[in-house]
């Protein structure tokens, strides 16, 4: 009984003590000089406002890698994201993705179109939801597409259909069954719902 | 009697903690650190707020001579017309909610061995650690015939507000078949590839709007930043390098570098020879140095711009006093928004580092800059950059360009991407 109010005040007091220098803590220079730069295009911890760079907050950190990592041999395409992923390790990226992976994600409002994603949500269902769960708790290894940024999922989608990236057959094949069975604004419609989430 | 002694002992440990954790809030230094910025801009708005949310015990102001922002990057859309005087104005009130304190006045000049700023209401404020960012001022000596009295008529607009007004307004005047004339100093100035997307973008506007007109460029360089990108562009919007070009560029060796104006005339004289040049409208872009606070303070060097050292950005002429963004030498980052934006972050740690006795991390800075070319045409430069000794050096070469020849679709997502960049630095600054 005495011990216990002894450990409790113990504890209560190096909690006092531990309190102006908490902000210092929660986040090691090392990583901060590292994510700060990504601010400008990505938004404050990822979250970017738009309209097209992408929300790379909440990434699974696999994803984020390989991300870094393909961008930076060439093999995915972009436009100044391999550039920039030169100037870093692989090192520094596991720390960039550590850091991204627990960052909540804030979604701005895009230029949804209601009735197309409405109808986006049964294609969805149909041909994305099996990896890209939406409405429950996602597959490990699938990208989070809920509210990320219309033109970006546009041009991602784009890549995969126009074999301009080989890096991930999975999304190559499934978007040639969707192409062959559905139309270009089945295909907007699709990115409207992604959008839609708020 | 065990009873007693723990009972006793407990009493006595909690009155010793308690006496001691309110000894350290009553007896802790009763001065706060007092950390004093210079310049509301995209370099001193992020140091305040990195600086203070890093260590709400220090006491931050930042001083500020405008009531509102306006963002000299993205400015020459509003030039072009495709963006609007409001979208590029900000406020600073946001700034209240991370309990920075904000002072509207003007530094004057900066005392090192007293630690003062003086403004010029005539207060001073005392600082333990001070940050400039000043951006840049115009030596209006360099071109005869041009300073600041006339900079009212023959706008720079090299710093946005009523500068970017006026010369939008004299380009909403002007009659279609008129001449633009734009004058381009020597490097270093602020934003390398400003003048060229300015360019672009008036001829946008010219293209719409008066489409027998010409813009003029006389740069007193030889070559410029992303060169063969913007001629490109030029050639698949603007006719560039058919007769009907919307832009003509002269470089120094063909007569371009400006010596003189007439500004009642609006007509240039340039090259040694003196050609004259006649202008319906004429945009001077003087020759550049920093903030005029840091070079009456002594914190420039005979370069115009401020010495730092490179991984702390604390003056190399002045202890305890941090220069970032245009103003300072920062190795081969170049004068941008981007870039001030980066060193601010890296120059609160190092201040918040050297408040707190430990050591920094190693630095790391990125640049972008985007220029908006015109019609679903943006292009870039972009680099990574890191400490190498004690100079900033491209990290790993990691810096290049936009390709050339690329597909339609690749200039639309870099303007896509440019306004990316343009909303998600301003929401960090003015949020």
């Amino acid at each position: 009984m005495y011990y216990q109010r002894l450990k409790y005040t113990i504890l209560f007091s190096a909690w006092l003590f531990i309190q102006p220098v908490n902000a210092l803590q929660t986040q090691t220079p090392q990583v901060s000089m590292l994510v700060n730069t990504c601010v400008a295009c990505h938004g404050i911890n990822g979250s970017s406002v738009g309209p097209a760079t992408p929300i790379i907050a909440g990434m699974r950190k696999p994803l984020f890698l390989k991300a870094m990592r393909d961008m930076k041999s060439g093999k995915r395409p972009s436009t100044l994201m391999g550039l920039i992923a030169k100037g870093y390790t692989d090192h520094e990226f596991q720390i960039m993705a550590d850091f991204f992976t627990q960052q909540k994600i804030v979604r701005y409002p895009q230029p949804v179109d209601k009735e197309k994603a409405r109808r986006g949500r049964l294609l969805h269902n149909l041909y994305c939801n099996g990896c890209h769960k939406i409405e429950g708790p996602s597959e490990l290894l699938s990208n989070n597409l809920a509210g990320q940024k219309m033109p970006y999922i546009r041009q991602r989608l784009l890549e995969f259909i126009n074999g301009e990236d080989p890096t991930t057959p999975v999304m190559e094949s499934s978007l040639k069954h969707f192409i062959q069975n559905n139309s270009e604004s089945d295909f907007d419609d699709l990115i409207h719902y992604f959008g839609s989430h708020q | 009697m065990s009873n007693f002694t723990r009972r006793h002992f407990l009493g006595l440990a909690t009155g010793a903690v308690t006496a001691s954790v309110v000894g350290y809030y009553l007896f802790a230094p009763s001065t706060k650190q007092k950390i004093v910025i210079i310049g509301g801009g995209a370099g001193g708005i992020i140091a305040a707020k990195y600086i203070r949310q890093a260590d709400s015990t220090l006491d931050v102001t930042l001083i500020e001579q405008n009531t509102h922002y306006y963002t000299c990057f993205m400015s020459n859309e509003v030039l072009g017309g495709v963006r609007t005087m409001e979208s590029i104005q900000f406020s600073y009130d946001h700034l209240e909610q991370y309990g920075i304190k904000r002072v509207h006045d003007k530094a004057i000049r900066i005392d090192p061995i007293a630690k003062q700023v003086h403004l010029q209401s005539g207060n001073t404020l005392s600082y333990d650690r001070l940050v400039v960012s000043p951006g840049i001022s115009f030596q209006w000596d360099a071109i005869k015939g041009y300073n600041e009295r006339v900079s009212e008529q023959i706008p720079h607009a090299w710093k946005a507000g009523s500068q970017t007004l006026l010369l939008q307004q004299q380009l909403h005047a002007m009659k279609n078949g008129g001449t633009v004339i734009m004058t381009v100093p020597l490097k270093p100035f602020r934003c390398p590839p400003g003048p060229y997307e300015r360019a672009s973008q008036i001829a946008h506007y010219l293209k719409r709007h008066k489409p027998r007109s010409k813009i003029l460029i006389f740069d007193a360089n030889q070559n410029f930043p992303k060169q063969a990108l913007f001629m490109e562009g030029w050639e698949q919007l603007y006719g560039y390098g058919t007769e009907n070009s919307l832009i003509e560029w002269i470089p120094q060796n063909q007569g371009g570098q400006v010596v003189a104006i007439d500004a009642k005339t609006r007509v240039i004289y340039a090259s040694e020879f003196e050609d004259k040049h006649r202008a319906d409208v004429l945009n001077v872009i003087p020759p550049q140095q920093a903030g005029l606070c840091a070079v009456e303070s002594g914190l420039t060097n005979d370069s115009g711009w401020c010495p730092i050292n490179q991984k702390t950005f604390e003056s190399s002429l002045h202890k305890d006093i941090h220069i970032i963004g245009d103003a300072c030498l920062a190795g081969v980052m170049p004068k941008s928004a981007y870039s001030a934006n980066s060193q601010a972050k890296v120059c609160a740690h190092a201040i918040i580092s050297s408040l707190h006795g430990v050591e920094m991390a190693r630095p790391s800075l990125v640049n972008t800059c985007y220029s908006a070319v015109g019609e679903e045409f943006a292009i870039s430069v972009a680099a990574v950059y890191r400490l190498e000794g004690d100079k900033i050096k491209v990290s790993q070469n990691a810096s290049g360009v936009s390709p050339l020849n690329a597909s339609a679709a690749y200039r639309k997502n870099e303007l896509a991407y440019a306004h990316s960049w343009y909303n998600n630095i301003t929401h960090e600054m003015f949020n």
